[in-house]
């Protein structure tokens, strides 16, 4: 009960920052017009060519991925309460970090979902892309355990540069780009060598993705199913690396005396 | 019983350089009973943070043992973590998007307080350190000495026995700090433990039962509120403008005065080993007619100059 209510009071602290940084109009104004944009620009390769099915593919991969770009932000956000020099505090109290964590960083899953969707139904209705009913109401809750993946994927990275924050820009856009490279976005994941497959189905984005291009292609329920099922699982072993490793970077932390640096 | 107990405890921060690695406590050993405010008194960079953040779990030590009420700071962290209250100063360490209400609650959660004891547990630190009318402002809105303030009603949520206070009264007005000093003669007859380190010699002089020295890393000296005391006002001085050659010549051959030195080109300090030196060195002062003079209290350098000279 008492982690809900640290989890709740982190969703506070990250609400407020975001709301520091966005307000209504400028998060619609400025961020999800500037990111349809972005995902426009890639779909228009699409009719460029003059290939319906480039096109499809490219809207739905770019619509859903600015989704992936937006939870990434988990990344750098991990570090901040380290700038706010509470970090050190939350260590030592009697609770877990993992829930204040959680709930400081859970506003940019929130942004992911909800610039997802914008996207995706923007994109779909610019560029005339049908969704069979009624499995189209399967859009919103996967686009939701997508973000929720790569949350928990970013989670795991956010960790890993609270050690060293001055490596946070580096590894929130190394992430990013091989997100966007090799999960099928714009390229199918069977075009790249074995091995980046390999690699390819254990990022969070590949499999809810498919998943996704399996509704806007009609495919069967089974199909769709298969591969949300991976999606948890792969979300899963994501969040249980990050949960078991954070407390472990903390200390590391307490060792080398870094937990008190704002870089 | 003892509530904190450090044995030969050393802290060296690796430098990953060329230049040497930062030693910043070097076998320092402390003990303070139960019930006791026990001061931490040193220049800057003499360890005593250090010393706090190791005792409070949030550094680890190099070397050699801690214990807080009992619990070995490394290997019983999970024990000592909500036993203690910790008060960090400064403009860092708070949420600034946050009430200073919201602030403490969020810490009330992170401490296990019962949500049906948050209230209370909120309100009260909050009038004691007067931010009740502003406990709803956002914390970005709070002078410094406020922020300070909300540092210490965030050290009290934990309503723990053993409290670490590390500079608390830095930022704070002069009215804030003697409240703060009220607090803690409080908190301390509620029978709690309180560690706290300051630079300030007068307030460590009113505060603590036993004063601790610290210089690079290591106690050089404890003293208690009287040795303390008659420490400092053996190194009263004073200093006086317009001197006559005659004024200089006649001070130094008083039998209290240990120095007559040049401050500036108007000014002098005369330095004396006793109040009672202070006494004459005023009354010479006034025969000889010099009526700008002052009396001043010993800086900390004075102090560690006669605490090191003396050992």
């Amino acid at each position: 009960m008492s982690d809900i209510r640290v989890f709740l009071y982190g969703l506070r602290v990250g609400w407020m920052q975001f709301t520091g940084f966005w307000t209504w109009s400028t998060w619609t104004g400025g961020w999800l017009l500037r990111i349809v944009a972005q995902a426009t620009f890639f779909a228009m390769i699409g009719q460029l060519l003059d290939s319906p099915e480039s096109l499809r593919y490219l809207v739905i991969g770019n619509g859903v991925v600015v989704g992936a770009l937006a939870v990434n932000w988990t990344v750098p956000a991990s570090t901040w309460d380290r700038g706010d020099g509470t970090y050190p505090l939350l260590v030592v109290s009697p609770s877990s970090l993992i829930p204040a964590v959680i709930g400081r960083t859970a506003i940019w899953l929130l942004n992911g979902i909800a610039t997802s969707l914008a996207s995706l139904v923007t994109l779909a209705v610019v560029f005339r892309i049908a969704v069979p009913w009624p499995s189209a109401l399967l859009i919103a809750p996967l686009v939701t355990l997508i973000c929720a993946s790569v949350f928990c994927f970013a989670l795991r990275l956010g960790s890993l540069v609270t050690r060293m924050p001055s490596a946070r820009n580096v590894v929130h856009n190394s992430a990013l780009t091989a997100l966007m490279a090799f999960c099928g976005v714009s390229v199918p994941v069977a075009f790249w060598p074995g091995w980046v497959q390999v690699i390819a189905n254990c990022l969070p984005l590949t499999h809810g993705l498919a998943a996704i291009r399996g509704v806007f292609d009609g495919a069967p329920l089974a199909m769709i199913a298969s591969n949300a099922v991976w999606s948890i699982v792969v979300s899963a072993g994501w969040l249980a690396i990050s949960v078991l490793t954070m407390d472990r970077m903390a200390d590391a932390g307490r060792a080398d005396g870094s937990i008190e640096f704002v870089r | 019983m003892t509530a904190i107990e450090t044995v030969d405890l050393r802290r060296v921060y690796e430098t990953h350089s060329r230049e040497p690695n930062v030693v910043a406590l070097n076998g320092l050993s402390l003990s303070v009973e139960d019930g006791m405010v026990q001061g931490l008194l040193g220049p800057n960079g003499a360890g005593k943070a250090t010393l706090v953040k190791i005792l409070s779990t949030v550094l680890l030590p190099t070397s050699g043992h801690a214990s807080v009420l009992g619990y070995d700071v490394v290997r019983q962290k999970h024990e000592v973590r909500p036993r203690i209250g910790i008060v960090f100063g400064g403009d860092r360490g708070l949420y600034w998007r946050l009430t200073g209400r919201e602030n403490l609650e969020y810490w009330a959660a992170l401490y296990h307080v019962p949500q049906a004891e948050t209230k209370r547990r909120v309100d009260s630190p909050l009038e004691r350190v007067g931010l009740t009318e502003r406990a709803d402002y956002r914390v970005e809105t709070y002078s410094r000495g406020m922020k300070q303030r909300l540092h210490l009603a965030r050290g009290l949520i934990a309503d723990a026995r053993m409290l670490f206070l590390d500079e608390p009264t830095t930022g704070m007005n002069p009215v804030a700090a003697h409240e703060f000093r009220d607090l803690i003669l409080e908190l301390r007859s509620q029978g709690r433990t309180i560690l706290l380190t300051t630079h300030d010699m007068a307030e460590a002089e009113a505060l603590c039962d036993a004063v601790a020295f610290i210089d690079r890393g290591q106690v050089i000296a404890t003293e208690t509120p009287r040795s303390f005391g008659a420490l400092l006002r053996g190194l009263e001085a004073v200093e006086f403008e317009g001197a006559r050659p005659e004024t200089l010549e006649a001070l130094q051959l008083l039998p209290a005065v240990s120095a007559v030195s040049a401050v500036s080109d108007q000014t002098h300090r005369v330095e004396v080993h006793d109040t009672a030196g202070v006494e004459a060195v005023l009354r010479l002062l006034v025969d000889h007619r010099v009526t700008s003079l002052r009396t001043a209290r010993p800086t900390l350098e004075d102090l560690y100059l006669q605490l090191l000279g003396g050992r």
